[in-house]
């Protein structure tokens, strides 16, 4: 990504200020030198370049305290940049009444162009433009004190701003909040999210799944048991028929109630239809239902519901001219009429209805039925009560007559069905499906089947939840552990190349005294090649150095980015100015520089035999804010500042 | 965007300190760093790099 600074206009600001337009061209030089008094906006500018590109807030105060004077209530700076070729105008409007800024982007293109509130830059490059980073090309001179620092962090920060670092480190937020977010939607199921608790759910699930094995086997081993039991029972029933056959007399009246039994259980079978026949059809049920469902019949009769304007009355009108109340029907009225339709029922729909109505109004039925129907079959269940006693008084004769084998078979039958009612009530305990029955019987998912598979699979969702809220956690505790080692890693490499570089270039700045940067960590550490750690350096030394490593940084960052500083070697021997004029300017594809008079010698000179691609500015202050900007080198070299 | 060389050489050395973890997240994983420094990433994006992690459930807490 290219950068860079085509130009800034400053309108209503303190200093020289008041109405400037530094226009650098499309195609800026690739140096420029502009020579401002000190009092003529240098300071100024650059904090509002750096406000700008960035967009930090500013206070009210500070807002106030960019006024031009006490004639002027709004001002406004725009940096002018080309991205990658492509032109965009960042602009920052300043209301000295109330103090605030707004910030605005213009971009220039043929579609989706024009002016937005805020930034809209390149994501790429607004991720970059923060206060940090921008402090480095939009050179903050108090940075070259901080980076050789070791107390503080500068150094790091810089590579760590300009690569991205922070950036790839802020993912670990990201991550936190994906997990965060999945295990808010888990908590309605389970709070457990931490090995102990999937431990306990672990356990919980097993205790329900043997549960669960515990149930089956005792089910299954009951009904093969009461298979057993009732082939039994129905053998020794067939004897006992056998034997009491034996007898001419018994067997004729055995026969009786063998046919008795079977009309019995013909029309037991045929009341049961019609009873469930029965309560299928309200009106067959009770009189009082039959009663209210023909009041409620008539309601809707005498209310008229459902109105009978359908959905196709008004998509009708709506293609009509006029209402039928005669004014016209215009776009607007026509939209509303058809969105308006939805709300009826459709023509079909209120057939539907109808015809219900209808059946409603004119229910008919016995209402007597069901009652006369369950009657009459519980008269055929107490015949059927009447008939087993009648057989079991035609065998208890028998055994008083003394046929000891019909006693035995009997007593071995009645021994039989208590074990297989026994049996019955555990099959039902363990198998029944009905909540009502559950509930009769206090049955838990420890004793009954159904509740138990319920249990299991409640279990098995809370252990599942859990355990994928417990991976994911950890996925993301493993992926910031990687970003982590990543971008530390990435530190170590950039600051081993940025050392590297910075050590050339001070090979060249510093030819009597040797300085080199022995490490960086949060600062740069110095030493002296062959005397070991330099304690301190010049305040020229400190700024020799700040630049070898800002120009190493910004020259192999994956950003070009222009470099804009102020008064650059001003605080520089004019041995050392010579030396950073040479070397520096090669290392940017565009530098701005503001200088003062006292600069030219040594620092600017070191441009005069670049004539190809300098570009020379000359602010001169006129009074009341104004200036005069004159162009070229001649008017640069004979300028008399008042510094110079 | 290009990569910077030295944040490919960091990518390298950290994967390859996790041979267990697959092709697939490893390429994922250089993708999201690149749409990271970009600056042009989703949710969607991380979730699916974070669910391709191999991890262990025994791991303590």
């Amino acid at each position: 990504m290219d950068v860079r600074l085509t130009g800034w206009k400053a309108r209503n600001i303190r200093g020289g200020l008041r109405d400037v337009d530094i226009n650098l061209g499309d195609t800026p030089c690739r140096w420029t030198l502009i020579q401002m008094p000190n009092g003529t906006g240098k300071t100024t500018t650059m904090a509002l370049l750096r406000a700008t590109l960035t967009g930090a807030e500013m206070s009210a105060k500070l807002v106030r305290e960019l006024r031009a004077d006490d004639n002027v209530e709004t001002g406004s700076f725009e940096a002018r940049l080309l991205v990658d070729g492509k032109s965009y105008r960042l602009q920052v409007e300043l209301d000295f009444r109330d103090g605030s800024a707004t910030y605005w982007t213009v971009q220039e293109k043929e579609r989706g162009g024009g002016r937005e509130e805020g930034r809209n830059l390149p994501a790429e490059l607004q991720g970059l433009l923060k206060p940090t980073l921008t402090e480095l090309f939009v050179f903050n001179g108090e940075l070259a004190t901080d980076i050789i620092d070791l107390d503080k962090t500068a150094a790091a920060q810089a590579i760590r701003a300009l690569y991205g670092l922070d950036t790839l480190e802020s993912l670990a937020k990201r991550v936190d909040t994906l997990v965060e977010l999945e295990q808010r939607r888990a908590a309605a199921i389970t709070s457990a999210k931490e090995r102990k608790g999937i431990t306990q759910l672990q356990n919980a699930y097993n205790e329900a799944k043997r549960t669960g094995e515990r149930l089956d086997q005792q089910q299954k081993a009951a009904s093969t048991r009461l298979i057993k039991l009732e082939r039994e029972r129905t053998r020794l029933q067939e004897e006992i028929q056998a034997r009491m056959s034996e007898d001419a007399g018994i067997r004729a009246q055995i026969e009786v109630l063998d046919e008795r039994q079977q009309d019995v259980d013909a029309n037991a079978a045929d009341l049961s239809l019609r009873a469930l026949e029965a309560l299928r059809r309200p009106a067959f049920v009770h009189p009082a239902l039959l009663a209210r469902l023909q009041h409620l019949g008539g309601k809707l009769y005498e209310l008229k519901l459902p109105e009978t304007i359908s959905r196709e009355f008004f998509n009708e009108l709506a293609t009509q001219e006029r209402c039928v109340c005669g004014r016209p029907i215009g776009h607007d009225e026509r939209e509303e009429i058809v969105s308006g339709a939805q709300r009826y029922l459709a023509q079909d729909q209120i057939s539907v209805i109808n015809q219900m109505k209808l059946a409603l109004r004119e229910s008919q039925g016995d209402p007597d039925e069901l009652s006369t129907t369950v009657t009459s079959l519980q008269s055929q269940l107490d015949e059927r009560r009447r008939i087993k006693a009648e057989r079991e008084r035609l065998a208890s004769e028998k055994i008083a007559e003394g046929d000891e084998i019909l006693k035995k078979l009997r007593d071995e039958v009645v021994t039989l069905s208590e074990e297989i009612n026994t049996l019955s009530n555990t099959l039902e305990r363990l198998t029944t499906k009905d909540p009502s029955r559950q509930r009769a019987l206090r049955l838990s998912w420890e004793t009954n089947h159904p509740l138990c598979e319920i249990e299991l699979k409640a279990r098995d969702t809370r252990l599942q939840t859990a355990t994928r809220t417990r991976t994911f956690a950890l996925q993301g505790e493993k992926l910031k552990a990687i970003v982590h080692a990543t971008s530390r890693q990435a530190l170590d490499i950039l600051r081993e190349r940025v050392r590297t570089s910075t050590n050339d270039k001070l090979a060249r700045i510093f030819a009597t005294e040797m300085i080199e940067v022995s490490r960086i960590g949060g600062g740069l550490e110095l030493r002296t090649p062959g005397l070991g750690a330099k304690g301190g350096a010049s305040e020229g030394q400190k700024l020799a150095i700040a630049y070898a490593f800002l120009t190493s940084l910004l020259a192999d960052a994956p950003y070009r980015l222009p470099f804009i500083v102020d008064s650059p070697a001003v605080s520089l021997d004019t041995a050392n100015r010579r030396q950073v004029g040479d070397l520096i300017p090669d290392f940017f594809n565009q530098m701005i520089m503001f200088v003062i008079s006292s600069e030219r010698e040594g620092f600017a000179e070191a441009f005069y035999d670049r004539s190809a691609d300098v570009r020379y500015l000359t602010v001169t202050p006129l009074g009341g804010g104004t200036v005069d900007i004159a162009e070229g080198l001649e008017a640069f070299k004979s300028f008399h500042g008042r510094e110079g | 965007m290009q990569l910077d060389p030295a944040i490919s050489e960091a990518m390298d050395a950290v994967l390859a300190g996790h041979p267990d973890q697959s092709e697939n997240f490893q390429r994922r994983f250089r993708n999201l760093v690149e749409l990271v420094l970009s600056g042009n990433y989703q949710d969607a994006d991380v979730r699916r790099v974070m669910e391709l992690l191999s991890v262990s459930l025994e791991v303590d807490d």
